[in-house]
C-alpha cells in the first residue's frame, strides 16, 4: 500500500501548485482593480474606491471590488448563441486557461528554501513546480504558442465577424512576434548555457551582472516582442475595442469570458515574470539578497519578495503603457516585428556569441574587470548604434491610404521603378 | 501495447488462441472500422460510424490485451494515456469530413505524440516538437479557414478515393509491421546493433545497455544532446539549414510566380477538372 | 538477472514505442491514400512522419544513444521546408481550380488510366442555419462610392 501514498516530492508539488494557483488567481483579480486605478491615475479620474466592506459604509479604497465585480460575473447568464460551434465554443476558453496556467510549471517563482529534513524530500525545496525540467523555456514557449490556438479558436467557433477577425489578427501578430522573443531569449541562454529559468537566475546572481546591463539589445528585443505576446494595449489588435468590438471572446458571456480575461491577465503575468528573471536578475539585488544557494527563512522570503516587487513593477510599467501609448496599424505592426526586431533580435545574438566565444581569451589578456568592461560596453555601444540605424532605415509614418490607380498585383512595376508600395496616392496620380 | 511479442513465446494474456488468428482478427477488425470511418459518398450513417469506432476501440484493445507490460505502473499509465491520445486523434484526422475539425484533432494527436516522446524520455524532441509544429498546424489551419468553402462541405470533403483498399493495405502494413516487432526479442538483442558500434563497447556488452539507456536521461540531456548534433553531425545541420533556406526562397519564388501565370492556365484546367 | 530484467523492460518500451510509431505510420498513409483534401492529404503526411520520430527515439532510447534524437531534428527541419513548400503549392493549386479537391488534377494522370469519375455524389446538407437577425433601422444611407474608395487624410 506504501506504493499507492503520494511521496513527499509529489506532496511538494501539490503544495506548490495549490500555492502558485491561488495566488495567481487572486493577483489577476487585484491586478484588474491596479490596472483600472492606474487608468484613472491616466486619465485624472478617480477611479474604483467605492466597494469595501458589504453592509458597512467602511470603504476601504475600493479593495473590494474584485470580489464585486468576479460574483457579478460569475453569476452571469451563461449564454451560448445559437448560431456558434459549440464544441469548439466550450473548449476555447478550457484550452486557453489551461496553457497559461501550465506555464507556470517552468517559472520559478523564488530562490529556494532553507533545508527541510523531510525524508524522501531532496533538500534545498526550489520554488519551482517542476525543478529540474531541463526544457524549461522551451516549455514556456511551447505552451504559449498552444494558447494562440484558445484564441483563434474562440474566434472563429463564434461564427462572427469580429470575432474571426480578431483571432486571425491575433494568430498572425503571435507568429510574428515569437522569433524575435525567441532571438531576445537566446542571448540569455547561450551566455548562461543552460535552459533552466533558476539557473538563469542564479548565473545572474551569481556575477551580480543583470542580462540587461550585459544585453541591452535583447532585453528591448524581448520587451517589446513580450508586449506583442501578451497584446498588451500597443498591440493589443487581436482585440481592439475600437474596431472588433470585443475581438475574438465578442460571443462570450459569463464564466467563459472571465476565463479569457483571466489568462489575459496572466499572459502579462508571465511575461513581467520572464523579463524579470531573464534579465532583471530575478530574486537577486545587490547587498540584500546574498548570491548563493545557502539562504536562511528571512532570506528565502526576502529574495522571494523582492522578485514580487520587481514583477509588480514591471506589471506597473505594462499598464502605465498601456494608458499612454495608442495603438499600432497592423501594417506597422509587421513592419516592426519583420523589418525593425528581427534585424536588431539577430544582431543582438551574434554581439552575445562572439563576447562569449572570445571572453576566455580576453580574460587571460586583460584580467576580469577589464573583460567585464569590455562585456558591458560593446553591447551598449551596438545598441546605441542599432537603434540610431533602426531609427534612420525604418520611416518615421506610413500611409495606409489605398493605391487605386493601378492592379495591387502588379508587383513587378513596383520593382522595376524601386518605388515603394506605400506611396501616397496623391503622389502617385501625378506620377 | 505491443501485440503479439508474448504470443510468440507463448506465454501472453489470450495464449488459448493462436497468435495467427489473433493478428487476423485485429486487422480484419482496423480494415472494417477504418472502411465504416472513412467518409464515403452518402451511404456512411451514424450507426455505421459507431460501428466503426466500436471495431477500431476492439483492435486497440486486442494490442493494450496482447502487449508486453513495462514494469512500472506509473510509466505504464501515462504511456498508455499518451499514446491512446495520439493515436485516437490520429484515426480522428484522416476520418472526420471537415478540414478544420481534421486540423484540431491533428494539433492533439500531436499533444500526445509529444508526451510519447517524453516518456521515452526524449525531453527536448517533446517539447520542440510542439514549438515547431504549433505554428505550423496554425498556419494550417488559417488556411484551411481561408480557402475552405463558407458553404458546409465540398463534394471531395465527403468522398475518398477507394476508402476499402486503402484501409486494407494500412491495416496490413500495421499486421506485418507488428509481426516483425513482436519477434525483436531480448535473446538476441545485437541483429540490429551496427557491429562497429558493438565492437566499440567492447564485444559481447549486453549488459552496457541499460546502464547507458540510464545516462541518456541525466539532468544534462539537452546540452549533451547539443554537443552531438553540432560535434558529430555538423556538416549534416548546415545542410539542413541550407535545405531550410532554400526551401524558403523557392516558395517565395513559386508564390510570386504563379500569381501572373494562374489567370491563363485557370481556363484549361478547369476544363479537365469538372468531373 | 537485474540485468537481463532491465534489458526485457528496456525491450518492452521499444516495442511500446515502435507499435505506436507503426500505428501513426499506417493511418497515415490511409489517409494519404484515401482522403482527397490537399490539406487533409498533408495532414497525412505529417501523420507519417510523427509515426517515424517515435520509432526512431525509440531506438534511441533502447540503444542509448543520440542518435535517433539527432534523426528526429532533422526530420523536423525537413518537414518544416516540406510544409513551405506544400502549402505553396496547395495556395497554388486552389488559386488556378478553386478547389482543394485532388481530383481537381487528374489531368496529370498516367495516359493510359481512366479519369475518375464520382459516381455517387453525397447530396448536399439544404437546411439552411438559422442565423440572428438584427430589425432593420431606418432607410439605408446613400454611400459615396469615390469616398469610399478613397481618404482624404489618414
Amino acid at each position: 500500500m506504501t506504493a499507492l501514498l503520494p511521496s513527499p516530492e509529489t506532496i511538494a508539488a501539490l503544495v506548490k501548485i495549490g500555492l502558485l494557483v491561488g495566488g495567481l488567481m487572486t493577483a489577476a483579480a487585484y491586478l484588474v482593480l491596479v490596472e483600472r486605478w492606474i487608468a484613472a491615475w491616466v486619465q485624472d479620474r478617480r477611479g474604483p474606491n467605492r466597494v469595501g466592506i458589504p453592509l458597512t459604509k467602511i470603504r476601504l479604497f475600493g479593495l473590494g471590488q474584485p470580489l464585486a465585480d468576479g460574483l457579478k460575473i460569475i453569476f452571469k447568464e451563461d449564454f451560448t448563441p445559437r448560431h456558434v460551434d459549440k464544441v469548439l465554443y466550450n473548449a476555447a476558453p478550457l484550452a486557453l486557461l489551461t496553457a497559461s496556467l501550465a506555464i507556470f510549471a517552468a517559472i520559478p517563482f523564488g530562490s529556494v528554501l532553507p533545508p527541510l529534513n523531510i525524508p524522501g524530500l531532496p533538500d534545498p525545496v526550489p520554488f519551482l513546480v517542476a525543478p529540474g525540467l531541463d526544457v524549461g523555456v522551451l516549455w514556456v514557449f511551447a505552451l504559449s504558442s498552444i494558447a494562440v490556438y484558445g484564441v483563434l479558436l474562440g474566434g472563429w467557433a463564434s461564427n462572427n465577424k469580429y470575432g474571426f477577425l480578431g483571432g486571425l489578427r491575433s494568430s498572425a501578430q503571435l507568429v510574428a512576434y515569437e522569433i524575435p522573443l525567441g532571438l531576445g531569449l537566446l542571448g540569455v541562454v547561450l551566455a548562461t548555457g543552460s535552459l533552466q529559468l533558476d539557473i538563469i537566475m542564479n548565473k545572474q546572481a551569481e556575477t551580480g551582472l543583470w542580462y540587461v546591463f550585459a544585453q541591452p539589445l535583447g532585453f528591448v528585443v524581448f520587451l517589446i516582442a513580450s508586449f506583442a505576446e501578451a497584446a498588451r494595449l500597443p498591440f493589443d489588435l487581436p482585440e481592439a475595442e475600437q474596431e472588433l468590438v470585443g475581438g475574438y471572446h465578442t460571443e462570450y458571456a459569463g464564466i467563459k469570458l472571465l476565463l479569457f480575461l483571466v489568462s489575459e491577465f496572466l499572459h502579462m503575468v508571465t511575461a513581467a515574470f520572464l523579463i524579470v528573471i531573464m534579465f532583471l536578475g530575478g530574486w537577486h539585488f545587490w547587498g540584500i539578497t546574498g548570491s548563493t544557494q545557502e539562504v536562511t527563512w528571512v532570506g528565502a522570503f526576502l529574495r522571494f519578495g523582492i522578485l514580487s516587487a520587481k514583477i509588480f513593477a514591471v506589471i506597473l510599467f505594462f499598464m502605465v503603457v498601456r494608458w499612454s501609448w495608442p495603438r499600432f496599424r497592423f501594417d506597422q505592426l509587421m513592419n516592426l516585428a519583420w523589418k525593425v526586431m528581427l534585424p536588431l533580435g539577430l544582431l543582438n545574438l551574434v554581439v552575445v556569441a562572439t563576447i562569449e566565444e572570445f571572453r576566455p581569451a580576453l580574460q587571460s589578456a586583460l584580467g576580469n574587470s577589464l573583460t567585464t568592461g569590455v562585456a558591458v560596453g560593446v553591447p551598449w555601444i551596438i545598441f546605441f548604434g542599432g537603434l540610431i540605424c533602426a531609427g534612420m532605415l525604418t520611416p518615421s509614418s506610413t500611409d495606409n491610404r489605398p493605391i487605386r490607380t493601378r492592379d495591387p498585383f502588379d508587383q513587378e512595376r513596383h520593382l522595376e521603378k524601386d518605388e515603394p508600395m506605400n506611396k501616397p496616392s496623391s503622389e502617385l496620380v501625378e506620377a | 501495447m505491443t501485440p503479439f511479442v508474448r504470443l510468440f513465446a507463448g506465454t501472453g494474456n489470450l495464449e488459448f488462441l493462436s497468435p495467427g488468428i489473433l493478428l487476423a482478427v485485429a486487422v480484419t477488425c482496423l480494415a472494417v472500422s477504418l472502411y465504416l470511418l472513412l467518409p464515403k459518398s452518402g451511404r456512411d450513417g451514424k450507426a455505421s460510424r459507431r460501428i466503426g469506432w466500436l471495431l477500431g476501440l476492439i483492435t486497440l484493445g486486442l494490442f493494450i490485451a496482447t502487449g508486453q507490460r513495462l514494469g512500472n505502473l506509473g510509466e505504464e499509465t501515462v504511456f498508455l494515456t499518451v499514446s491512446l491520445v495520439a493515436v485516437i486523434s490520429a484515426a480522428a484526422t484522416i476520418t472526420c469530413r471537415s478540414p478544420v475539425y481534421a486540423a484540431i484533432w491533428f494539433a492533439l494527436c500531436l499533444a500526445g505524440v509529444s508526451g510519447v516522446l517524453l516518456v521515452l524520455g526524449a525531453q527536448f524532441l517533446g517539447v520542440a516538437t510542439i514549438v515547431v509544429y504549433a505554428g505550423a498546424i496554425l498556419v494550417m489551419f488559417l488556411f484551411v479557414l481561408m480557402l475552405a468553402q463558407p458553404s458546409g462541405l465540398t463534394t471531395s470533403d465527403r468522398v475518398t478515393n477507394e476508402p476499402l483498399l486503402s484501409a486494407v493495405a494500412g491495416a496490413v502494413l500495421l499486421g506485418l509491421l507488428s509481426l516483425s516487432i513482436g519477434r525483436l526479442s531480448a535473446e538476441e538483442p545485437l541483429c540490429c546493433r551496427p557491429p562497429s558500434k558493438a565492437a566499440a563497447l567492447g564485444a559481447t556488452t549486453v549488459e552496457k545497455i541499460p546502464t547507458e539507456s540510464v545516462n541518456l536521461l541525466a539532468s544534462d540531456q539537452v546540452a549533451r544532446l547539443g554537443g552531438e548534433l553540432f560535434g558529430h553531425h555538423l556538416v549534416a545541420v548546415e545542410a539542413v539549414g541550407i535545405l531550410l533556406l532554400v526551401a524558403l526562397i523557392g516558395a517565395i519564388a513559386i508564390v510570386s510566380n504563379g500569381l501572373e501565370g494562374s489567370q491563363a492556365e485557370t481556363s484549361s484546367l478547369q476544363e479537365g477538372s469538372h468531373s | 538477472m537485474t540485468t537481463l530484467i532491465l534489458l526485457g523492460t528496456a525491450l518492452a518500451l521499444l516495442q511500446n514505442g515502435l507499435v505506436v510509431g507503426a500505428i501513426l505510420f499506417s493511418l497515415g498513409l490511409i489517409g494519404i491514400l484515401s482522403r482527397r483534401n490537399l490539406i487533409v492529404m498533408f495532414l497525412s503526411a505529417e501523420l507519417m512522419l510523427q509515426g517515424i520520430s517515435v520509432s526512431l527515439v525509440a531506438w534511441s532510447r533502447y540503444h542509448g544513444d543520440f542518435g535517433g534524437h539527432v534523426l528526429v531534428i532533422f526530420v523536423l527541419s525537413v518537414a518544416a521546408c516540406e510544409a513551405a513548400i506544400a502549402l505553396v503549392f496547395v495556395l497554388q493549386a486552389f488559386t488556378r481550380t478553386g478547389r482543394l479537391d485532388s481530383a481537381a488534377w487528374q489531368t496529370l494522370r498516367e495516359a493510359t488510366l481512366d479519369r475518375s469519375v464520382d459516381h455517387e455524389i453525397p447530396s448536399l446538407d439544404t437546411s439552411t442555419p438559422s442565423f440572428p437577425r438584427l430589425t432593420p433601422a431606418g432607410r439605408s444611407p446613400d454611400t459615396d462610392e469615390h469616398a469610399g474608395m478613397q481618404r482624404d487624410h489618414v
